[in-house]
């Protein structure tokens, strides 16, 4: 029997945190006991569903006070970025104080504007961007759970309610592969917020639990 | 210049948000950080280093305002607590685990959890960052980030394993 492995040499390997040797020696040690996989698959089931219950923030849409106080802590920098500008420019020429103090505010004011307007732009770029992200890692955690649970022929779907994309995953056979390892083909259908997209892949299950797209076969999107 | 910083900063503001809920244990008071914490950015923005990561520039901001804030409020022990206790953590009796965590039970375990397991816990296992960049974030050497995140996972494991409730032993302190 090998020497048992503490739990925080589990931990750092679960996290990806080893190097090549210790990884190599943590997965050796897994190969044959029994108690240190369980321990890798609690820690694996316990981030993810830590992952899970905090993830409500990321579906609903940031309060507007913290977009307000963003745009007027940005216009407060533009603005004392003007001022000290116009200090400068007033060194050499004393004259007109009102015309320099009216272009100041001027550009203050011009610069709440800009970034009131670019703001909200930026703030639906920003939610789209986030909202594919968030496509894109429900497809692959599904994916994982369909490989690791589902049985083959039978769909797995995921929804995304923030961004109203959906898809469903279904294992089609399951092989061992020269290695040994087990690999699944799998369909995925999923049809995002602006085209549908189907993949057809053949992925297998690594030492560490995690089953890695070997082969893609792009689908017609 | 200030434009591009305030679009990566939108982009990141939901996983701020989830990480300061998560770290006062109140969506207000989470809202409350993330906002000073955005206000905070925004005016030393000189500070930070373009090409290095603004959402680890930005995380540790928001944990040192909220250390502040829970020092200001007189929170005991989070500085003191003896969370480094260097046992060696041997894999032992662990028992099969499929219960499901329920929402309630998580968000009390992680308001439990001494302050500084709680921010190395969210950093590595929900916002996905590396050691090295937790150990940048918090000011700690790396051995520190292991020991503080493996106590706050094998309680979380025992938590499930125990269907929700927590193990005192745990390394919890009582809330005042």
């Amino acid at each position: 029997m090998t020497a048992p492995i503490e739990v925080e040499t589990l931990v750092a390997y679960v996290d990806g945190e080893l190097d090549e040797t210790e990884r190599r020696r943590v997965e050796e040690v897994l190969d044959t006991d029994e108690e240190a996989r369980q321990v890798v698959r609690d820690l694996r089931v316990g981030a993810a569903q830590l992952r899970a219950v905090l993830d409500e923030p990321l579906r609903e849409p940031v309060p507007e006070r913290i977009h307000a106080a963003i745009d007027r802590a940005f216009a407060e920098r533009a603005g004392a970025a003007a001022r000290s500008d116009r200090r400068r420019r007033s060194w050499g020429r004393r004259a007109a104080p009102l015309l320099a103090a009216s272009v100041a505010a001027l550009a203050v004011g011009l610069g709440g504007g800009y970034y009131l307007g670019v703001g909200r732009l930026s703030d639906r770029l920003a939610r789209l961007e986030a909202a594919r992200l968030e496509d894109r890692a429900l497809l692959e955690q599904t994916v994982s759970r369909a490989l690791e649970k589902q049985l083959s022929g039978v769909a797995v779907d995921w929804r995304n309610p923030n961004s109203g994309s959906y898809g469903t995953v279904t294992p089609v056979r399951t092989f061992r592969n020269a290695d040994g390892q087990w690999c699944r083909e799998y369909a995925a259908a999923s049809w995002l917020h602006d085209r549908r997209e189907s993949r057809r892949a053949i992925a297998c299950r690594e030492a560490d639990g995690v089953w890695r797209t070997r082969i893609e076969i792009a689908g017609e999107s | 210049m200030d434009e591009a910083i305030r679009r990566e900063m939108l982009v990141l503001l939901p996983r701020l948000r989830r990480f300061a809920h998560a770290l006062t244990g109140s969506a207000d008071d989470g809202d409350d950080l993330v906002q000073a914490t955005c206000e905070r950015a925004i005016r030393h923005i000189d500070k930070w280093q373009p090409g290095t990561r603004l959402d680890s520039w930005m995380f540790r901001i928001a944990r040192n305002l909220n250390l502040n804030n829970l020092r200001a409020r007189g929170v005991r022990g989070e500085h003191l607590a003896p969370v480094d206790a260097e046992e060696h953590l041997a894999v032992d009796g662990v028992r099969a685990m499929e219960s499901q965590l329920t929402l309630g039970a998580v968000r009390r375990f992680i308001a439990a959890l001494p302050e500084q397991q709680r921010s190395v816990l969210l950093l590595v296992c929900v916002e996905g960052l590396s050691y090295k960049e937790v150990s940048a974030i918090l000011e700690l050497p790396i051995g520190t980030v292991t020991s503080r995140l493996a106590r706050a996972r094998i309680t979380l494991k025992a938590l499930m394993e125990g269907g929700g409730t927590v193990p005192a032993e745990a390394g919890m302190e009582a809330g005042p």
